[in-house]
């Protein structure tokens, strides 16, 4: 059994019963919580995808440690076309989730390992390459959903991690047993870490000697005592509980992205699943490596996969209100397609472009300049596209009666009479309310942090740009001398 | 056993109650979270109510467990087999051998 229906997923979660925290209540069945339910779907649906036939090709890979079909998620890119169908995947599910694929950070997190783990036994004559295999083929062979964990909480920022008053600001190795290791601290930010089987922990950043607590990658089961999830709570989260049907909501069945704080409150960790201890040395490459994935598949195909969505949307709101034919309406449709599919090019060409790293390792890794300008790109043009989404859909997005009102026998008649347009009400406030999930939700901050800010891209492409070999194309074309 | 579990290090454990026993699988240190989590935190991976475990020892290979309030076999079983579903195991084939056992009681 390697690739998991989604009742298989679904039956698998019943089981299990991590310590989850909404609104300060704990929830007691992440089932029957219309929040922890979401993200459950949601995953449930990346098994589905893989199970469908026409998405065979982008959704299930070939284990290069058994041979056997895998989901594409546990897959270690090996090949310029796995790295393409890798990002293919980020694209297929954000077009039909709606939300994260909850499986993606786990999956990209894995990639780095598995590039860094082989340099580390190679320098230092460590396991931690054979104990990542080990790990990937049990979670290959029981199709696991994975997610990943990178933020800590940082603190005082313009402190190291070991200057920090409180020592527990980045996840750390508190004692270091003959069996395993016993963590503490926590990771910020952790999209649908709740429906995941196993979380995959890094550290959160570039560590120096003398920092080795912090200098830390595991595996572990979600269930394991002493990881406590504390969810986000948001405007979407109280909506979502009000509902009355889950049809009322922007997103129905899949919600808004969906994270977690994890505290990890001295949690037992055995060797088997430590794939980095103590060597700060790695800690920069390793982050830098899942960056360079993360940002390949986040800007250039999890968000153009959104993308698509709102401009879907943003067409049918037009014609729905009879200006599909309105020139700046299509100039702003246009350009809505011109900053997402530049996003998209560049994830094409940090894939086509990816080069094996480290050498003789067998993993393929994405360009990282091209990976970097795809986020960086889509953090901008995100703003822009859900702007001239607003601006098609027009001030009902943020001001529309509820679709509850249909259903009024008082009220309804005027709701359907009033917002009756090129298209019946129903159909209005439906696409505005899919947009309003967008242009007036949390993907716009969301798609600007993840994979890391801005600031994070424009640092990287600052050093990964040849500024030298364009100044002297200039120099040689415009005759300019030293 | 599956193909795909071929060359990975698995462990097994035996979940015996006074009168059933089941076979349960897991990547090595499986049972070494298991252990961990019932005699250091005190607490049954997937339950939260406190004071379920009134005692909780290794001796070599066998973890000995002691649950409060839980009266048959086949509960004792629910409960070891959502405890080790939470630590990353599943149920084994009957005929897998197993070195490590979980023996439970109910008191």
């Amino acid at each position: 059994m390697a690739i998991k229906t989604a009742a298989e997923y679904m039956e698998s979660v019943k089981a299990l019963n991590p310590k989850v925290y909404v609104a300060g209540k704990r929830v007691e069945n992440m089932l029957e919580n219309p929040t922890t339910l979401s993200v459950i779907r949601a995953t449930a649906k990346v098994y589905d995808l893989a199970n469908d036939p026409q998405y065979k090709e982008i959704m299930v890979a070939t284990s290069h440690l058994t041979g056997e079909p895998i989901n594409r998620n546990l897959n270690v890119a090996r090949s310029n076309y796995d790295l393409d169908m890798r990002a293919e995947m980020a694209l297929l599910t954000s077009q039909k989730l709606g939300t994260c694929n909850y499986r993606c950070v786990g999956c990209d997190t894995l990639n780095a390992l598995a590039a860094s783990t082989w340099e580390m036994d190679k320098e230092y004559g460590t396991e931690y390459n054979t104990r990542l295999n080990n790990f990937i083929k049990w979670a290959q062979a029981n199709d696991l959903a994975c997610s990943g964990a990178i933020t800590d909480p940082k603190g005082d920022r313009f402190k190291r991690p070991s200057e920090q008053d409180d020592p527990d600001m980045h996840l750390r190795v508190v004692e270091k047993r003959d069996d395993g290791i016993v963590v503490r601290g926590a990771k910020v930010s952790q999209s649908g870490a709740i429906g995941a089987h196993e979380t995959i922990v890094l550290p959160g950043g570039a560590l120096k000697p003398g920092e080795e607590q912090f200098a830390v990658a595991f595996a572990l089961p979600n269930g394991t005592p002493g990881i406590t999830y504390i969810c986000q709570y948001t405007p979407y989260t109280a909506e979502r509980e009000a509902a009355e049907s889950i049809e009322e909501l922007g997103n129905p069945e899949f919600g808004q992205r969906e994270t977690s704080t994890i505290v990890f409150d001295d949690v037992f960790i055995p060797w088997e699943r430590v794939f980095l201890c103590g060597e700060t040395k790695y800690c920069g490459r390793l982050v830098a490596r899942f960056a360079k994935t993360h940002r390949m598949n986040c800007g250039g195909a999890c968000k153009v996969g959104y993308a698509d969505l709102i401009i879907g949307a943003s067409k049918l709101a037009s014609e729905y209100t009879g200006l599909q034919k309105v020139p700046h309406i299509q100039e702003k449709l246009i350009d809505m397609v011109r900053i997402s599919e530049t996003s998209h090019a560049c994830a094409i060409a940090a894939a086509a472009k990816g080069v094996e790293e480290p050498v003789g390792s067998g993993v393929w890794m994405p360009d990282d300049l091209f990976g970097n300008v795809a986020k960086l790109n889509i953090a901008h043009g995100f703003w822009e596209i859900m702007k001239m989404a607003g601006d098609i859909a027009g001030g009902g997005v943020v001001t529309m009666p509820s679709e509850r009102d249909l259903e009024n026998p008082e009220i309804g008649p005027w709701i359907k009479k009033y917002f009756k347009s090129a298209a019946p009400a129903e159909q209005r406030l439906r696409v505005i309310k899919f947009l309003q999930n967008w242009v007036a939700g949390l993907h716009g901050a969301g798609t600007w942090h993840g994979a890391g800010s801005p600031q994070a891209q424009r640092v990287a492409i600052q050093f990964l740009t040849d500024w030298d070999a364009k100044k002297q194309l200039a120099k040689d074309l415009a005759h300019i001398k030293d | 056993m599956d193909n795909a579990f071929s060359g990975v290090p698995l462990e097994f454990i035996t979940v015996r109650t006074p009168k059933l026993e089941e076979r349960y699988m897991g990547l090595i240190g499986t049972f070494a979270t298991l252990q961990d989590a019932c005699c250091r935190k005190n607490a049954l991976p997937g339950f939260y109510q406190p004071s379920l475990i009134v005692e909780a020892s290794l001796l070599d290979n066998k973890l000995v467990l002691t649950l409060a309030g839980v009266t048959t076999d086949e509960e004792l079983l629910f409960y070891l087999d959502t405890a080790i579903r939470n630590v990353g195991g599943f149920p084994a084939p009957h005929e897998s051998t197993a070195s490590l056992v979980v023996e439970v009681k109910s008191r």
